[in-house]
């Protein structure tokens, strides 16, 4: 075993117990949980089988395989940024309106 | 003006006065606004400052024509005129009036505000500030205001950020307002084209200190209602 792959094997082993210690705690969805343990998993196939990455840069026609992964991880990173943008705009609303109501059943007059 | 050319308030009117950080102004502009006869809801938007004692104050002062409603946080100018709105509408408001408590408006100007919408000529009636009379930055930054206002909302008005705007009772219920911050001067506008209200420009003078240059509307604050109409309008 090559040593990045004992470093990212302890990173993911981590990484997964942190998911299962946040979803006990109810700060994970199911779905979140899923995909986050997902990820990791992957990152530790990945990491012991390059190869994979190869099949499935070829099958895209992106050359080699680790832009594959280097792609698709940026693209992911985007989405899960836009993902959390939209939701604190969502809240940033919620408690606006939140602010709001307070504020019209407290008044003084 | 004299006392005899003020036009008689035959209706409710309700004067929705946004504070934030007011503590310096906030006495002198309800006292003027209650002396020529208006009711006034001080919206104060999570003043950290003496604001909230003041306008205590003021409501028992002048109680029953002051009433006070107090967000506990910041949220901006838009949130603190839906507030306005809707407290302005639980008291059977027949006409609103959105006024600064920063002291850049003159109490008279209502005068020319409320007339039009008591004789049904119109449901909106904005004030437009007199551009000859802007500092140069102040004026330049106005102007592009107007024109990102007519790109994103689809109406050409004189003053896009006038703060100083009436609504009936039956336009205000109309308004979809989303924006929390300062792009909600330009959303009125789109909204009274887009609910077809009836808009009716009246000039009005305004008060340039240091302070009220200040706290308008700059370079940073038109970038971030640009932001916030792309965002809007991504969305849509």
């Amino acid at each position: 075993m090559l040593t990045y792959q004992i470093i990212v094997l302890i990173i993911s082993i981590l990484g997964i117990a942190l998911g299962i210690h946040r979803y006990r705690n109810d700060s994970f969805s199911t779905l979140v949980f899923s995909l986050w343990t997902l990820a990791w998993i992957a990152i530790i196939i990945i990491t012991f089988f390059p190869n994979i990455t190869t099949v499935f840069a070829l099958r895209f026609g992106l050359g080699r395989g680790l832009d594959a992964v280097y792609i698709f991880s940026i693209l992911l990173l985007f989405y899960i940024v836009f993902k959390l943008y939209n939701l604190i705009e969502q809240q940033k609303k919620r408690i606006n309106e939140l602010v709001s109501e307070l504020a019209l059943k407290n008044h003084e007059d | 003006m004299n006392t005899k050319e003020i036009p008689p308030i035959t209706s409710n009117i309700y004067i929705i006065l946004s504070c934030y950080n007011e503590e310096e102004t906030l006495e002198e502009v309800v006292t003027g606004l209650v002396e020529r006869g208006f009711k006034v809801l001080i919206i104060d938007d999570g003043s950290k400052d003496n604001s909230p004692i003041i306008a205590r104050k003021l409501v028992k002062k002048f109680a029953p024509n002051v009433y006070h409603y107090r967000h506990t946080i910041n949220v901006g100018l838009g949130g603190a005129i839906k507030t306005g709105i809707k407290a302005a509408l639980s008291k059977s408001a027949d006409i609103m009036i959105t006024f600064d408590a920063d002291g850049q408006h003159n109490p008279d100007d209502l005068y020319e505000m409320y007339p039009p919408l008591q004789e049904g000529k119109a449901d909106v009636v904005i004030a437009a500030r007199d551009f000859e009379d802007m500092p140069t930055g102040r004026r330049f930054g106005n102007t592009v205001m107007n024109y990102i206002t007519y790109v994103f909302q689809g109406s050409m008005v004189k003053d896009s950020q006038s703060g100083l705007r009436a609504f009936t009772a039956s336009a205000a219920r109309k308004l979809e307002l989303k924006s929390p911050q300062y792009g909600v001067s330009s959303e009125i506008i789109g909204e009274i084209k887009r609910k077809r209200l009836k808009l009716v420009e009246v000039p009005m003078t305004t008060i340039y200190d240091q302070r009220t240059i200040e706290k308008g509307t700059n370079t940073i604050v038109g970038l971030k209602i640009i932001f916030e109409f792309l965002n809007e309008t991504l969305k849509r």
